[in-house]
């Protein structure tokens, strides 16, 4: 059996070693955080449907469209990383790298959706 | 055979009448479900009763002490200690009392009011999601099966879902990109979400007004464990914490992080812009000394 007081004194070691190291605690507030992600996927949503429609009117087939996709979706996080890099994204984002693959999968379905409206509009029907 | 190397050209009828109304359909369906499932949440929000709130917010004041009591110094921590787990008046215990009269009773009732309300949510929440997607999957398959309504600009699925893209086409040598109007819709489902977010979500709540809701909809989840044995247990929490502020020997540490220089730049960076001095000397000291430093800083805090 432990005695409850010990083990907190292990974790207030462990605490002390950490703060030492980094001079203060990190405190994240989930709130903002979660708004900072909802900016960002709301960039990331708009753009995915702009080129889709791109997609969609140029005619892209297959394994270009997705090609396309990609070429969107990492231009636009270039840009991204590039403007904020004076912001210090780190103080935005837990993880700031999650940015070049977090929302890959979720934009894919609206940009699927322009690319075959369009796609369809332009080129299918006469 | 032929059929599949040249483009099928499809009738603009089928554009006007087909493709265009199920999307249309669709994003106004999804802003009706949002509203009314808003409308909902609203009314399900008044039927809370105050009690409850109070006990739901006294509990997570008292974790949030549990979580965060180095960040405050020692005199404020034993005032909030006593305000929660004081004998006589202290919060967390006078609950604890009350519910001792008659435990089996309580536990019961509370189960059961959070039960049926728990229930009724999650009915209203299953009607308002599934109710429309039914109605709308029998209208497409009904009105519009039979004919094909799109190509998808994408490679083709295998042959095994040809009998699902293709809903009543029966056609062999069709290819497989070409689909019916079930799998339009399911499209636009799929992909309404991401417009849905743009188009509908610029009227969200305020994070004040999503705290709120979260508390409240954690409510019933909470309440399925009787309250004053979370009262206990988090009355036993805030009882065996020794306190220890994270800012004793805060000025030598801030020193210690300034001569080291090399492991956290950020901090470095706004300790120079606040304090411009010590940051000349910071640089050419070497880490072992450092180290020392930190030791005995340690040794102090004991």
């Amino acid at each position: 059996m432990l005695h409850p007081q010990q083990i907190q004194q292990q974790q207030q070691q462990a605490n002390e070693q950490q703060s030492s190291l980094i001079g203060i605690p990190e405190h994240f507030d989930a709130e903002y955080i979660a708004r900072n992600t909802k900016v960002v996927s709301f960039c990331q949503i708009l753009i995915s449907i702009l080129g889709g429609s791109i997609a969609g009117v140029l005619g892209f087939n297959d394994l270009k469209g997705f090609a396309f996709y990609l070429f969107v979706y990492y231009t636009f996080v270039c840009i991204f990383v590039l403007k904020e890099k004076k912001s210090k994204l780190s103080l935005y984002f837990i993880n700031p790298n999650a940015i070049w693959y977090e929302t890959l999968a979720s934009t894919l379905m609206p940009f699927i959706l322009f690319w075959t409206f369009f796609y369809n509009i332009i080129h299918h029907y006469k | 055979m032929k059929i599949e190397d040249q483009d099928i050209v499809l009738d603009t009828a089928i554009r006007n009448w087909v493709v265009i109304p199920i999307l249309f359909v669709l994003f106004i369906v999804s802003a009706l479900k949002l509203n009314f499932s808003r409308i909902l949440q609203i009314k399900s929000n008044k039927k809370q009763d105050v009690q409850k709130l109070m006990e739901i917010q006294t509990l997570t004041r008292a974790k949030k002490l549990s979580q965060y009591y180095n960040r405050i110094p020692l005199q404020s921590f034993l005032m909030r200690k006593y305000y929660f787990t004081n004998k006589e008046t202290g919060v967390l215990q006078v609950i604890e009392k009350a519910d001792d009269n008659s435990p089996m009773n309580m536990m019961f009732s509370n189960s059961m009011l959070s039960d049926s309300s728990g229930v009724t949510d999650m009915l209203k929440g299953n009607v308002v999601h599934m109710l429309p997607q039914i109605a709308m999957m029998t209208w497409v398959n009904h009105f519009f099966s039979g004919f094909v309504a799109c190509k998808l600009p994408f490679f083709p699925l295998t042959i095994r879902f040809k009998s699902f893209l293709q809903r009543g086409i029966e056609m062999a040598s069709l290819d497989v990109t070409y689909v019916s109007s079930l799998s339009w819709y399911f499209l636009c489902w799929f992909g309404s979400e991401g417009i849905n977010a743009i188009v509908l979500g610029e009227n969200q709540l305020t994070p004040d007004q999503q705290l709120f809701q979260s508390i409240v909809e954690s409510g019933p989840g909470q309440q399925q464990v009787p309250i004053h044995k979370l009262y206990i247990s988090e009355k036993e929490n805030i009882e065996l914490i020794r306190h220890e502020s994270i800012f004793d020997n805060v000025e030598e540490r801030f020193l210690n992080n300034l001569t080291k220089n090399n492991l956290d730049l950020e901090f470095n960076k706004a300790a120079t812009t606040t304090s411009t001095t010590p940051s000349t000397s910071s640089t050419d000291s070497t880490s072992p000394q450092s180290l020392n430093l930190n030791k005995l800083a340690k040794r102090r805090n004991r």
